[in-house]
């Protein structure tokens, strides 16, 4: 009776500890995988130096330059919430109705030069995942609905 | 006060009178469903009518909307959806009402429950999101469908994962009223069965069908994308998966129950979480509507009311059971113990950045990396035990791991895999498919059927997700007309660019040619369309099916001459959907097993 008794403690402590080692590799891999989101004014006024971050911002109208290097296809634009500009380089696919004027997410990491080098580009409209920061960040295209985007 | 919310005020009244009068139980069930279908129809009405009376018809449909996406209008909105919930989950009740085989004690009780739950739900429509409330004023058109939801996909996708979803209420009323109740736990396992199979396997097509309109319809290519609304989902489909095996576990081990009453308490925790997730607003998405606070924090309170009840009886009313113990199952309680801390971790990535923004007051997002990586830890010792669990014998394993290996060496060979993983992955599926092909027999029985057609679509769905991450491939281009462009071994070539309008929507078409090493491929027609009444844009991608996988093209931006053009190669991606079909005819299977008993 007390084998079985000290049997059934030791598998106890076994099934506790092991979950608890798992919780904690999920939870430090949880904090690797965090991506922040930015704005282009925090960029500029927080010096930020962290690797995986994203911002969110509205493609400002004909900053998109595109050209070829080694038979893909590579770009730059300008994103802004309006108060400040970032650019950013691009290489890969484009989000489907990537376009001027559109609210956009990019996902990726700062030079030296404060370039934003984008990983990913996620689009407002077309891509199922509208992220909630983007609409509080600025609202919406109401702010870039001003004069400068007129001209 | 207009007829609809009439209706659902006596629904909740039915829903009371569930509990007063016991020798009438089946009767209020009935009325509960008949009720809430004329509710249903009765929007359904106004939909297609677009009876701009209804603000839910002003905000959410237009008369050029075509007549079926009228109809799936009504559960492309926040109230019309939880309307149809509340639908679905009267619906199951009544199905049980008709055709379980309980004790009428157990039965009794269930039904009270799950009137309580409908109730629940019927006081929450009415007070945070009634479908029918009456515009003040009266506008001459509405605002239209999202274009994303004007899609055959969504005409399916919601009602059918909503009624899996209501499902999951079944075994949970089912656990309290055995809790309650007197009779012997054997005897009500052996009638459990299809309540635990059915919301298994209509959870599956809903992810199946939500996976496959996304397909289609969003232009990125892929099938899952880690987004929180379809992680939720994946939640409580895998906690479905661990209550069906927690089944075969108390089945054996009759002392072992509590983990199948637990196991059913989580799932319908976590579909009632899932609801008010996507739902609610709190995550965003396409699938959440205009946030309002109180949904959310109606849905919330429900989901703790129901949690702390149900958690209470599960303590407090819990039986000794003194029966002889024989041997433990190993291999399905580390399969089970996997894929609790699978759902687990995902649920956490789900929640985490709520809780970051509440402790740090800082916005993020988790990476689709911490998913992958978390999974591939969980899933592939999973996958294995699995394909050890279906060969049985000791020499089978290791002839079949062998098999799997010599097969894995040959796609190896003819097509480098690029991620070591991938290959682990693509071995261990195809360890799976052999040993559940070995063990088949066409005198299997009912049951024995049912877990081939479950194991044996589940990995046909990891070897295609493996052979697609491994093969799949995409490069956009600036696409002049009749100018040939190469992309590895295929060719394309724009025809035309052409314009087109209905009444719906404008549309520019592109013609284009594709071949492969010379050889003509096929004509693919990708579109985008512009809605003007929504003013939004999409994109509809163009696929040809080939058998190593689908040719996938979607068009981009006019850059003066030249056009965007992206192409992708998503190989082998039908085998997922042909595995999923696996899965959902395991309920088919179960509910017609005369259809066995001939092939045997």
């Amino acid at each position: 009776m007390k084998g079985k008794k000290i049997k059934r403690a030791l598998i106890l402590i076994g099934l506790i500890s092991s979950l608890a080692i798992g919780l904690y590799i999920v939870v430090s891999k949880l904090n690797q995988s965090i991506a922040f989101f930015y704005t282009p004014t925090e960029i500029h006024t927080l010096k930020i130096n962290k690797k995986n971050i994203k911002i969110g911002g509205i493609v400002k109208p004909g900053t998109i330059k595109r050209w070829y290097d080694n038979s893909s296809l590579r770009m730059t634009f300008t994103l802004t919430d309006c108060n400040h500009d970032i650019s950013v380089e691009y290489q890969g696919n484009l989000p489907p109705l990537f376009r001027e004027k559109q609210g956009i997410v990019a996902l990726g990491y700062l030079d030296q030069n404060n370039n934003f080098i984008a990983n990913q580009l996620l689009t407002k409209h077309d891509e199922r995942y509208v992220p909630k920061e983007n609409a509080e960040g600025y609202s919406s295209d109401s702010i870039c609905n001003t004069e400068q985007f007129r001209k | 006060m207009t007829l609809g919310t009439i209706l659902l005020y006596l629904a909740v009244l039915s829903c009371f009178a569930n509990f007063c009068w016991r020798r009438y139980v089946k009767l209020t069930v009935f009325f509960q469903f008949s009720l809430l279908t004329i509710a249903l129809l009765k929007l359904m009405n106004a939909y297609i009518n677009t009876d701009y009376e209804l603000i839910n018809v002003l905000e959410n449909s237009h008369e050029f909307v075509p007549i079926v996406y009228k109809i799936a209008g009504v559960w492309s909105n926040h109230e019309g959806s939880m309307l149809l919930l509340v639908w679905s989950f009267s619906l199951i009740t009544l199905l049980f009402s008709r055709y379980s085989k309980f004790t009428p004690d157990i039965r009794a009780k269930t039904l009270h429950v799950q009137s309580g739950v409908i109730g629940g739900l019927v006081i929450i429509v009415l007070i945070a999101s009634n479908p029918f409330l009456i515009s003040e004023e009266l506008f001459p058109t509405g605002r239209g469908l999202n274009p994303l939801l004007q899609d055959i996909g969504l005409t399916i996708h919601p009602p059918i994962l909503y009624l899996g979803y209501a499902a999951t209420s079944i075994p949970f009323s089912l656990t309290l009223a055995m809790l309650l109740g007197a009779s012997s736990h054997k005897n009500n396992l052996a009638k459990i069965g299809l309540w635990l199979l059915a919301p298994w396997a209509l959870v599956s097509a809903g992810i199946g069908l939500g996976s496959w309109w996304a397909y289609r319809e969003l232009g990125w290519g892929g099938f899952w994308f880690w987004d929180p609304v379809e992680n939720i989902s994946l939640v409580v489909w895998l906690s479905a998966t661990v209550t069906l095996h927690c089944l075969k576990l108390s089945k054996d081990r009759v002392d072992l129950y509590k983990w199948l009453h637990l196991s059913n308490i989580a799932t319908f925790l976590l579909a009632i979480l899932a609801v008010m997730l996507v739902r609610s607003g709190v995550l965003a998405s396409v699938h959440s509507f205009a946030f309002d606070a109180r949904r959310g924090q109606l849905l919330f309170a429900f989901f703790l009311i129901l949690m702390i009840f149900s958690i209470t009886i599960f303590i407090r009313k819990d039986k000794e059971i003194n029966e002889i113990k024989h041997g433990h199952n190993y291999k399905l309680l580390a399969a089970i113990l996997l894929l609790v801390l699978s759902y687990i971790s995902i649920l956490l990535g789900i929640i985490y950045p709520f809780l970051y923004k509440f402790l740090f007051n800082q916005e993020i997002s988790i990476n689709e990396t911490f998913y992958t990586s978390v999974l591939s830890v969980l899933l592939l010792p999973m996958l294995y035990i699995l394909g050890i669990y279906s060969a049985g014998t000791k020499k089978t394993i290791l002839m079949n791991l062998l098999c799997a290996g010599i097969i894995v060496i040959v796609i190896h060979c003819f097509s480098n895999i690029n991620r070591p993983l991938n290959i682990f992955y693509m071995h261990a599926a195809i360890f799976i498919l052999i040993s559940t092909l070995s063990t088949c027999r066409l005198t299997l029985g009912r049951k024995k059927t049912i877990m081939f057609f479950g194991h044996f679509g589940f990995a046909l769905v990891i070897l295609g997700g493996a052979l697609y991450y491994s093969y799949k491939f995409e490069q956009t281009i600036l696409a002049k007309e009749n100018s040939l462009e190469s992309i590895r071994n295929y060719q394309i070539i724009l025809k035309t660019i052409s314009y087109s309008n209905t009444d719906n929507y404008l549309s520019r078409i592109a013609s284009v040619e594709i071949r492969k090493n010379g050889s003509m491929v096929g004509v693919l027609n990708p579109e985008i369309r512009f809605y003007p009444v929504e003013k939004t844009f999409t994109t509809e991608s163009a696929i040809l099916h080939t058998y190593l996988g689908d040719i996938y093209l979607t068009l981009g931006e006019l850059n003066q001459n030249a056009i965007l053009l992206t192409f992708r190669f998503e190989p082998f991606i039908y085998l997922i959907w042909l595995g999923v079909l696996f899965i959902v005819s395991t309920l088919l299977l179960y509910m017609f097993p005369h259809a066995n008993k001939i092939k045997s």
